[in-house]
């Protein structure tokens, strides 16, 4: 019964398939921002250059869910979506996306990753709770300049206020402090001026140590234990304090006491007598000013380099003088236009996702092959370590497995799955290595890890126990057509849906064959990259 | 450690895998290596992660106000005195040379740990190879046992990679010497028919892939996938595996993880592999510094001596360059937790077999361990000294993706006291 109703749902999306002549892109409410990403890039094509097409539907649905919330679509969700033939349907999907929680929870993780990155080494350090914290400012579409502004002054325990983590991040490494700010927020790094004057830049030593001396007022304190016997700290401002450099501990440089000095010039009162002023609070204000320089353009360059593969400026986080925008008046139109609406990041993402730049096929052979920074093509990226791992659960249903008996175990295995993966250097910086480019240890991982084979087992409630439940046994070819959907997001050509049928057939059960087959599309190109 | 995964894993490679494995090997870049005398063609870098205290260690101050608890005891080499928790490197102090007069100007962790595996100072716009991948780029062997074995192998800790000269040369990591290997064996129920199975049907997935344009992108995750499982297969995976070790060799080496570390370093290059690092972190000693230098010391005192005895005793030494260091000094001044702050004006390497003239004490620093007062060697000094160790032209020129030249070493001086050129 279930069987047939799946033929007559392939037949009809096949059906639908066959005479879809538009391509989805059209917008019911075009967005203007749109408009002028595509104007500003055209403006740039080389001579002669024609873009790529639009993708097809199954692929910009998955490159949507991929990059909005961090997963691939289900198998359902894809059949729903190549049913719909409304001129309107990818605008429709885009707004769906970004308003629902997990593109506010797929925001946070990325956040935290660049405020604090992976390592869990610090005891102070509560990474949970800073995402937890984030998630709530993104669900709710906070302005953005308020959210950093918050980060930098927040006071208070790090288990009921989450955005002191980021604070804590520094708290033993104190010097780093600035840095890290500048790297997050400004898109610029300074942080070899800790030590010495920036080899190419104009940033010198002082430079560094008039944005420290902000925060040389933070008070940690620790104010009890947690249920996790972990240190519960607050974070406050002491009245008093300044950052004093050279001396002793430094022995190059003289002892002098340093005054807040932000890298555009403004600082605090450096004669005699007391200082009140809230130093972090202004630090905050300098930093999220419409008339800080770096603020509104690092924060577009991170959030364009997200969905489009390239940041405008490359290495995201060093906007500095030296380095070169790939497309200026782009990376300022749009500055201008986050500054002028409230810092307002979904309207960007909405603006980026419904250009026909983001939605454009990819290209490997012709002329748009070797474009490396015109978006002419969609440029391929593997998925990232969260992205591979919330899309293995969701193709082999060990989500819905665990959810029920288990919900913990979800947690336990992202946790495991990215201490391997993620290699993390040092103590001071958040220079951890993704080694997601395609390295020996991410490959045995996919081919003989834990979350893959778990994955690809029949169980009930899994894709695979579920598919044969409702009678994949018998009728092989839709099951082979389900399997693709939930790990590919598309239907199989003719030939691969053959191929798979014959490959669970020659197999010792069917059970073992279709575990088999999902295991290999787990395992291929075609499900590691986002394309 | 990781089992066998099957009795004959040459036949199942080659029955099963078919294009897929036999057709991508670890990219084999280099011709043949020149035999030259006293050159070594194998690297060991012990890797004191956090910044090792030279005062309490290589170069102590017995004395000086700021010279701490620890004695300083006399070695086999006239000159030469170690901090007191060093005592049987301090009897093998022929074995190596001690540069005493290290100096850098980067105290921030990663950075200065990528100087010191990179002999850069990290830049934006380029990644440099490490001077371990860079060396095992021409030493890895096109074939052989150890030719299924990644070429670089960092243990213990994760080392900094081969940036533009591909993942190939990237260390692999081994988490921890004393637990198995993530993922290197079949998974539970899947045998090896059944494997083969599915690799073959991933190689026909993967070959629709390129068909449709897969790109450059496809291309090398292929490749990848291929070198993994030939790393699951290859015959010298028993060299990862230190139970066939006597026990006595094991105490020797120190029976924690470093110490079975180094005992694995010295199986892995004794099976041909070109590069290892054993990484001892715990240095950053900014509290208690004394009581965990201490500890620390007497770990890396049982590890690499016994590594470069056992090495000796193998005649594995004279082609095997060992170098030991961190990524900065520490500080005289001690802090009000009894700690010691980064210090990179000040410091000490070790290095030794290979051409390295052991016995050597190079520079000096003074009273205190401050600053040094005789015979500076920057960073690019030694990364020039391991590059000739190593047989590598400290001059030859790399070419980074964007068509700059990056020399081995960035403007240094071989150390010749050290490598006697």
């Amino acid at each position: 019964m279930r069987a047939a109703l799946y033929l007559n749902l392939v037949v009809a999306l096949a059906a639908a398939l066959a005479g879809a002549q538009d391509d989805g892109t059209t917008t019911a409410d075009t967005s203007p921002l749109a408009g002028r990403i595509d104007e500003l890039l055209a403006a740039a094509f080389p001579e002669g250059a024609v873009p790529e097409p639009p993708c097809d539907d199954a692929t910009f649905l998955r490159r949507a869910h991929l990059d909005a919330t961090g997963v691939i679509p289900s198998g359902e969700a894809v059949e729903a979506f190549l049913r719909d033939r409304a001129p309107d349907r990818r605008a429709r999907v885009v707004d769906e996306l970004l308003a629902s929680p997990l593109h506010a929870a797929f925001q946070a993780m990325r956040w935290t990753r660049m405020l604090v990155g992976y390592d869990a080494r610090l005891p102070v350090l509560r990474r949970d709770a800073l995402l937890e914290w984030l998630r709530g400012r993104f669900e709710e579409n906070r302005p953005y300049d308020e959210v950093v502004r918050d980060l930098i002054t927040a006071t208070g325990t790090n288990t009921e206020n989450g955005a002191v983590n980021f604070l804590l991040r520094y708290a033993q490494s104190r010097r780093e402090a600035a840095g890290a700010m500048a790297r997050a927020f400004l898109g610029l790094r300074i942080h070899c001026a800790q030590c010495h004057d920036h080899p190419y830049e104009k940033w010198r030593q002082a430079d560094y140590d008039g944005m420290l001396a902000f925060f040389a007022r933070v008070g940690v304190r620790r104010v009890g234990e947690g249920e996790d016997m972990r240190p519960v700290v607050e974070v406050f401002e002491r009245p008093r304090g300044q950052l004093t450099v050279g001396g002793e501990e430094d022995p190059g440089r003289e002892r002098a006491v340093v005054f807040p000095r932000y890298l555009t010039g403004e600082g605090v009162e450096t004669g005699p007598g007391p200082h009140h002023e809230d130093r972090r609070a202004l630090f905050a204000r300098l930093t999220t000013d419409p008339a800080n320089p770096w603020f509104a353009r690092a924060t577009v360059n991170r959030v364009w380099a997200h969905y489009m593969g390239r940041g405008l400026v490359e290495p995201v986080d060093d906007m500095g003088e030296s380095s070169v925008p790939s497309h200026p008046a782009l990376l300022e139109a749009l500055a201008v236009d986050l500054a002028a609406h409230r810092y307002d990041l979904r309207r960007l993402e909405r603006g980026i996702l419904l250009s026909a730049a983001y939605q454009r096929a990819t290209a490997s052979e012709g002329p748009n092959a070797e474009d490396r920074d015109r978006y002419l093509r969609r440029y391929v990226t593997p998925l990232g370590p969260e992205q591979l791992f919330y899309s293995v659960l969701a193709a082999t249903g060990l989500e819905d497995v665990f959810r029920a008996r288990r919900p913990k175990r979800i947690e336990q295995m992202k946790n495991g799955y990215l201490a391997r993966l993620v290699v993390t250097f040092g103590d001071d910086m958040m220079d951890e290595i993704l080694q997601f480019e395609g390295t020996v240890p991410q490959a045995l991982e996919m081919l003989n890890g834990t979350l893959v084979n778990e994955g690809a087992r029949v169980r009930p409630e899994s894709t695979l126990g579920r598919l044969l439940q409702e009678g994949g046994r018998k009728d092989m070819d839709l099951a082979a057509q389900r399997v693709y959907l939930a790990a590919l997001g598309r239907l199989p050509t003719e030939a691969e849906r053959r191929r798979s049928v014959l490959f669970v057939r020659e197999a010792a059960s069917p059970r073992e064959g279709f575990e088999d087959l999902l295991w290999a599309l787990l395992n291929s190109s075609e499900f590691i990259f986002n394309h | 450690m990781p089992r066998p995964a099957c009795t004959d894993r040459r036949g199942f490679l080659r029955l099963s895998l078919g294009g897929l494995a036999s057709a991508l090997a670890w990219p084999a870049l280099g011709g043949a290596r020149r035999e030259e005398g006293g050159k070594a063609d194998r690297f060991i870098l012990i890797f004191l992660a956090g910044g090792p205290s030279h005062i309490d260690t290589f170069d102590p101050k017995p004395g000086a106000a700021t010279g701490g608890p620890f004695k300083a005891i006399r070695t086999a080499v006239e000159g030469l005195s170690l901090g007191e928790h060093l005592p049987r490197l301090a009897e093998g102090a022929r074995r190596y040379a001690m540069i005493r007069s290290m100096t850098s100007r980067e105290g921030n962790h990663d950075r200065a740990r990528y100087l010191l595996h990179t002999g850069y100072a990290p830049l934006s716009s380029v990644q440099h190879p490490s001077m371990a991948s860079l060396a095992a780029r021409d030493r890895r062997a096109p074939s052989g046992p150890s030719a299924d074995l990644p070429p670089v192998i960092s243990i213990n800790g994760a080392a900094p990679g081969a940036a533009f000269l591909g993942s190939g040369l990237d260390p692999f990591l081994v988490q921890s010497a004393l637990k198995p290997i993530d993922n290197l064996g079949m998974p539970g129920g899947v045998d090896r028919a059944r494997y083969a199975r599915r690799l073959k049907l991933l190689e026909a997935l993967e070959d629709d892939y390129s068909t449709r344009g897969g790109g450059p992108e496809g291309a090398a995750h292929r490749d990848v996938v291929a070198r993994a499982v030939r790393f699951m297969n290859a015959e010298a995976l028993g060299a990862f595996d230190l139970a066939g070790e006597p026990e006595a060799v094991r105490a020797a080496y120190g029976t924690e993880e470093f110490g079975a570390g180094c005992l694995m370093a010295r199986r892995l290059v004794e099976a041909g592999v070109p590069c290892v690092e054993v990484v001892l972190g715990g240095w950053d000693t900014h509290q208690d510094n004394f009581t965990r230098t201490a500890a620390l010391s007497g770990q890396l005192d049982a590890g690499l001596s016994a590594l470069l005895a056992d090495l000796a005793s193998r005649e594995l030494l004279g082609r095997t360059l060992v170098v030991c260091l961190g990524e900065f000094g520490r500080s005289p001044a001690i802090n009000a937790s009894e700690g010691r702050d980064h210090h990179p004006a000040a410091w000490s390497a070790l290095l030794a077999g290979g051409p390295v003239r052991g016995g050597t004490v190079v520079g000096a620093t003074d009273p205190e361990g401050a600053a040094v007062v005789e015979r500076p060697v920057t960073v690019p000094d030694l990364m020039a000294t391991v590059a000739v160790a190593l047989g590598l032209d400290p001059a030859g020129e790399n070419w980074s993706p964007s068509g700059r030249p990056f020399k081995v070493s960035d403007g240094g001086t071989p150390v010749a006291e050290v490598v006697g050129v």
